[in-house]
């Protein structure tokens, strides 16, 4: 790790006016992704920003200081407001990262592809090739939706979990602060950019914005891994669902968000106009695991991830159907 | 002449032996007060608070600092290294050249070294070494390394190695002719690291020309053997220190040139040096190499088993190493294996807790699975047919009422998609004890009894172990002896591989101390006024002197000493380590119950029952951890771990623990470990080896139990929910 000079500012303008002035500089919340990428060599910087030191104003309970740790957002008022996301926040890593890991850190979390982060060639580290897709490469637990090249797979658990729940985003950047609907929070990679959101260089997400309603607090989220704990999910699902109907349920709303198959979190749309207005049967979970997938492109290693995705969301939406079948 | 009564209860045997001069065998009649107990380690309060002191711990005020530069090729020849540019960097102080030969042969060999005034400015100065390399093409893979026209890894010929052959063809072709049921299939496992929790790497400290190294090793006389001879020195110069030690599984016998580096910047500097590998170095220091297995077994209609063949690859990289332990076990009419190693641009494989067993047994056992479906004869039954060894078919019987196996449904036949199953596996190993070791046995008129070997204790509680024996002679309690291990000035000791140490060190330290004993009494009964004849008789026990007039207590006894101290060496020279006398083997078994989310393809390991034959149980609360940590690394094998090597650069995949995947505690199972107590009568202890076996069969028992639950099998280690998912759909397809 190279030698870096580090201010600790206490408010996310002069955060961001620090970043402003210093274009190499990097932003650092719990730093448990930041510093190991900065020790594995993969990113360089003369400078840390570090954000521990602004103060969180807690308020209005449905709007979330960014700086919030993965494991306070497990707490009992936001489960029943937001299962989505409590409910992420409790699967996410371990308790030692989530004591230390943040919300906004979680969201901004760089991708965990294997060859990235063992600095084999790749597009987002400006090389011309991505050793990910050469043949032959180990790609187990890569994506199957590449998008611009990339073929690396989204790590955050949150992310999903926030879309289906359509949080806004308040940034603060060097002239002052705007508001991000989450989805447009990330774009395809490109070359040469390592991170996969619109901030700019000298932005921060400072809080998180939630709306209570009938369909966020009909919210789950679901994610398969390898090991128990300490361990990123091979796939992972936000479900949203309200249902009609009394014994033979129909699909009112719903939103699908997922994560591990694509370099960003995923929107299933195509998956969501399947199921909306349609009786909860299996013709319409197979029509909806059809549309999730439809177009995916799997490596000879990954192709599980498409089954995964399949029963997720069908599991998803009957734990949802069981919960709250009457709302 | 003399009779001892050997097994275990319920299979007695009677045995003659020749009378020796030294203490007579432990049998099943014997009453042992200390030994077969729950005895806590010795230095567990200095490990839990964090005061013992591991190699990694060792600091001193001036201690300086080195690491090794890798390469970043898998097959390359170096034209030309220049250290100049390191060398000037303010604050390295010596800088090596280790390029011999000019070829590096994986990713990560060394090609330099460094010593620094501290860590980050060797960091620094790494990156000024200029390396200019001519990259040649590589292989990491069996399969790659087979392909016509791939890179020859060693120099002349292919990479792969000569074929070693056992039993005979045409014997195994006629088993299998007569046989009612024949099943052919390929297992296939992949490279485990030690992961070792203490990385390898020393602190060497030279004084004039004697030097000290506190090693993380598992054979301090192995380490100052090839230290010496490295630096070519006499090894009585080197003094070699491991007095805590966090793991080594095999990876850590010799010195390695990371080790004989970091002397020599010791001695060029003058200065304390310390160099530990870090995680990503820690991988390419050994590992259990993979194996592919093509295997054919036959049997007849009633499970008579008939002919067992196995053809099997496997890669231990640069080096070898690679065979599988398959077939085995079982009582086949034939057997016939053929092996090649095969040679790839990887780090080199190195002996790993129970090497080549759990690979071989793992395939071995779901054959059997596999053979025992076909006939439709349940698994427990065919292993009872055919398993020869007495022990292990009393462990069969208990370990099935253990786990319930009677609740064990027909495969895949359970609703819902969390289906459980059931599943066993058995293991063999020797008993592995070997003469050679000195124990000093020391009694002070203070009353402290002292135990002294230069070996280390790799973490199986051998301090604890000695301990006990030496109490058990003297009448007292653990806790009252004092051991000191680790240090080759002290006597020698045995290197920990092959599950020696235990069943090496227990004779000669029962001797030593019955020896020093004996001494002790003499002087006691000389202060008494006692003749010798009448002081015959005497011993000790709970405490205190027995067979006297006066009950003495044993402080009492020891004041009387004419002498500061008496001692005595024991050598275990009454004892034959090759003589079994009751089972030519050391049995074990497991059986396992798992969890498979068959939409999902997870599987949870849910228990683990592992019986294990250990000769005397010396500590049963020590044994019972060294199956419970077998079972874990065990359950890791058979789930999680993987080293996984880029095909296109050579490199590993996953260089840290958060990719290198190793059980965490929620993936647990419940682990009943069985140590089983089975008197063999050889040596005067009976202790055999405990630290492999219990590493062999839990694969295979879980294998065998995802095949049950799930009604397809996963023929390939590590069974991940990518491969459970194929087999289920290459199981409906079959339908
Ligand atoms: C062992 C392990 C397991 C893990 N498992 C999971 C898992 O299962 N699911 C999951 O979701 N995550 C997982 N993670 C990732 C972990 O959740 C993230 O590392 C953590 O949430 C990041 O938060 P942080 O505060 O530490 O971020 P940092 O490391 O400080 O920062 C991460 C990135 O975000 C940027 N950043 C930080 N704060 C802001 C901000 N306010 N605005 C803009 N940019 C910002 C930083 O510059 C940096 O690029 C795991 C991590 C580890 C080490």
């Amino acid at each position: 790790m190279k030698p870096f000079s580090y201010a600790a500012p206490k408010t996310y303008p002069e955060a961001a006016a620090l970043l402003h002035d210093h274009p190499l500089a990097l932003p650092k919340a719990g730093g448990t992704d930041l510093l190991d990428l900065l020790k594995e060599g993969v990113l360089e910087t003369d400078e840390i920003v570090g954000l521990g030191q602004v103060p969180f104003e807690k308020g209005n309970p449905n709007s979330l200081p960014a700086g919030m740790t993965l494991a306070m957002l497990s707490d009992a008022e936001l489960r029943k407001r937001f299962p989505a996301l409590a409910e992420a926040a409790e699967e996410a890593a371990t308790p030692q990262v989530r004591n230390q890991g943040t919300l906004g850190g979680n969201l901004c979390q760089l991708p965990r592809c294997a060859y990235l982060r063992t600095r084999h060639a790749c597009l987002r580290l400006g090389d011309d090739t991505c050793a990910a897709a050469a043949p032959g490469a180990l790609t187990r637990f890569h994506g199957v939706f590449p998008a611009s090249g990339c073929l690396s797979a989204h790590s955050s658990s949150l992310a999903p979990a926030l879309i289906v729940l359509d949080a806004k985003l308040r940034i603060q950047g060097p002239k002052g602060t705007r508001e991000l609907a989450i989805e447009d929070l990330y774009r395809s990679p490109e070359s040469g950019a390592i991170g996969d959101t619109v901030l700019g260089y000298d932005e921060l997400i400072t809080r998180v914005d939630l709306l209570p309603s009938a369909l966020a607090s009909s919210s789950t989220y679901l994610e398969v891994r390898e090991r128990q704990s300490f361990d990123f999910a091979l796939v992972n699902l936000a479900v949203a669902a309200t249902f009609t109907g009394g014994k033979k349920l129909v699909v009112k709303e719903v939103r699908l968000a997922a994560g591990g198959i694509a370099p960003t979190p995923r929107r299933l749309r195509r998956a969501e106009a399947a199921l909306r207005g349609k009786p909860l049967t299996t013709e319409t979970l197979a029509a909806a695991g059809a549309a999730a997938v439809a177009g995916a492109q799997p490596t000879p290693h990954n192709g599980h991830k498409l089954v995964l995705l399949n029963r997720l969301i069908a599991r998803g939406l009957a734990r949802l159907a069981e919960q709250g079948g009457d709302k | 002449m003399s009779e001892l009564r050997l097994g275990f209860p319920g299979n007695e045997k009677k045995v003659e032996v020749p009378a020796s001069d030294g203490p007579a065998p432990w049998d099943l009649g014997t009453q042992l007060d200390v030994v077969g107990g729950d005895h806590p380690r010795l230095e567990a309060p200095l490990k839990v608070s964090g005061r013992a002191r591991y190699s990694y711990d060792i600091r001193f005020p001036n201690l300086i600092y080195a690491r090794l530069l890798g390469s970043p090729h898998a097959h390359a020849k170096v034209r030309k290294l220049d250290l100049s540019k390191a060398k000037a960097y303010p604050g390295v102080l010596y800088a090596e050249d280790l390029t011999r030969g000019g070829t590096v042969r994986y990713a990560g060999q060394a090609v330099a070294g460094l010593a620094a005034i501290s860590e980050e400015v060797l960091a620094d100065a790494l990156s000024l070494i200029e390396v200019d390399y001519e990259v040649l093409p590589h292989v990491v893979s069996v399969e790659a390394a087979l392909a016509k026209g791939a890179p020859t890894v060693k120099g002349r010929g292919g990479n792969a190695g000569r074929a070693r052959v056992r039993g005979r063809k045409k014997r195994v072709e006629a088993a299998h002719k007569a046989a009612d049921v024949v099943v052919d299939a390929t297992y296939r496992t992949q490279v485990q690291t030690h992961s070792c929790l203490e990385t390898h790497g020393c602190v060497a400290k030279w004084s004039g020309d004697q030097l000290t190294v506190w090693a993380s090793t598992q054979g301090t006389f192995s380490v100052r053997r090839s230290i010496a001879r490295a630096l070519r020195i006499p090894g009585k110069n080197v003094r070699v220190i491991t007095e805590h030690m966090g793991g080594g599984f095999g990876s850590k016998f010799g010195a390695d040139v990371w080790d004989v580096f970091c002397c020599k910047a010791a001695k060029a500097t003058k200065r304390p040096c310390r160099l530990m590998l870090d995680r990503a170095e820690e991988h390419l220091a050994g590992n259990r190499p993979d194996s592919i297995q093509r295997c054919k077994f036959s049997a007849k209609k009633d499970g008579t088993l008939l002919g067992a063949e196995v053809r099997s690859l496997g890669t231990g990289g640069v080096g070898g190493g690679a065979g599988v332990f398959n077939p085995g076990i079982y009582s086949f009419q034939a057997t016939y294996s053929e092996h090649r190693d095969v040679a790839t641009h990887a780090s080199r494989a190195r002996a790993f807790r129970a090497p080549r067993h759990p690979q071989g047994v793992f395939a071995l056992e779901g054959m059997l699975d596999e053979l025992a479906e076909k006939i439709g004869i349940d698994p427990l039954a065919l292993r009872l047919k055919n398993d020869p060894h007495p022990v292990r078919q009393a462990q069969w019987k208990r370990g099935a009422k253990e786990i319930g196996w009677s609740r064990r449904k027909a495969s895949g036949s359970g609703t819902g998609p969390l289906k459980r199953g059931f599943g066993l596996a058995g293991a063999r190993w020797k008993h592995n004890g070997r003469p050679g070791s000195v124990v000093l046995v020391r009694i002070s008129r203070d009353g402290t009894v002292e135990v002294r070997n230069g070996a280390q204790d790799i973490g199986s509680g051998a301090r604890t172990l000695m301990a006990t024996l030496v109490a058990e002679e003297l009448g007292l309690q653990p806790s009252q002896i004092e051991v000191h291990l680790g240090d080759t000035r002290d006597p020698v000791g045995p290197a920990s591989g092959g599950s020696t140490t235990s069943p090496s060190i227990a004779p000669p330290t029962r001797e030593a101390a019955y020896e020093a004993k004996k001494a002790l009494l003499a002087q006691a009964a000389r202060a008494l006024g006692v003749p010798a004849d009448e002081a015959k008789g005497w011993g000790l026990r709970a405490g205190k002197l027995t067979g006297a007039k006066k009950a003495l207590p044993f402080a009492k006894v020891c004041a009387l000493l004419q002498t500061e101290t008496v001692e005595a060496s024991g050598r275990g020279e009454g004892s034959d380590f090759r003589l079994p006398r009751f089972a030519r083997e050391v049995a074990g078994c497991q059986f396992a119950e798992v969890e498979v989310d068959v939409e999902l393809g997870t599987v949870r390991v849910l228990k683990v029952v592992a019986v294990q034959d250990c000769g005397t149980v010396v500590n049963a609360l020590t044994a019972r951890s060294q199956i419970n940590g077998a079972v874990i690394q065990g359950v890791s094998y058979a789930l999680f771990e993987e080293r996984l090597l880029d095909p296109g650069s050579g490199r590993q995949l996953n260089p840290g623990l958060l990719g290198y995947k190793i059980l965490g505690s929620l993936d647990l199972p419940e682990i009943v470990s069985i140590p089983m107590s089975v008197a063999n009568g050889i040596t005067s202890t009976g202790v055999s080896s405990l630290g492999e076996p219990p590493a062999i069969p839990t694969a295979g028992a879980i294998a065998n139990a995802v095949a049950n639950a799930i009604g397809a099998r996963v023929r390939s280690l590590p069974i991940t929910p990518d491969k459970v998912l194929a087999a289920l759909a290459a199981g409906e397809e079959e339908k």
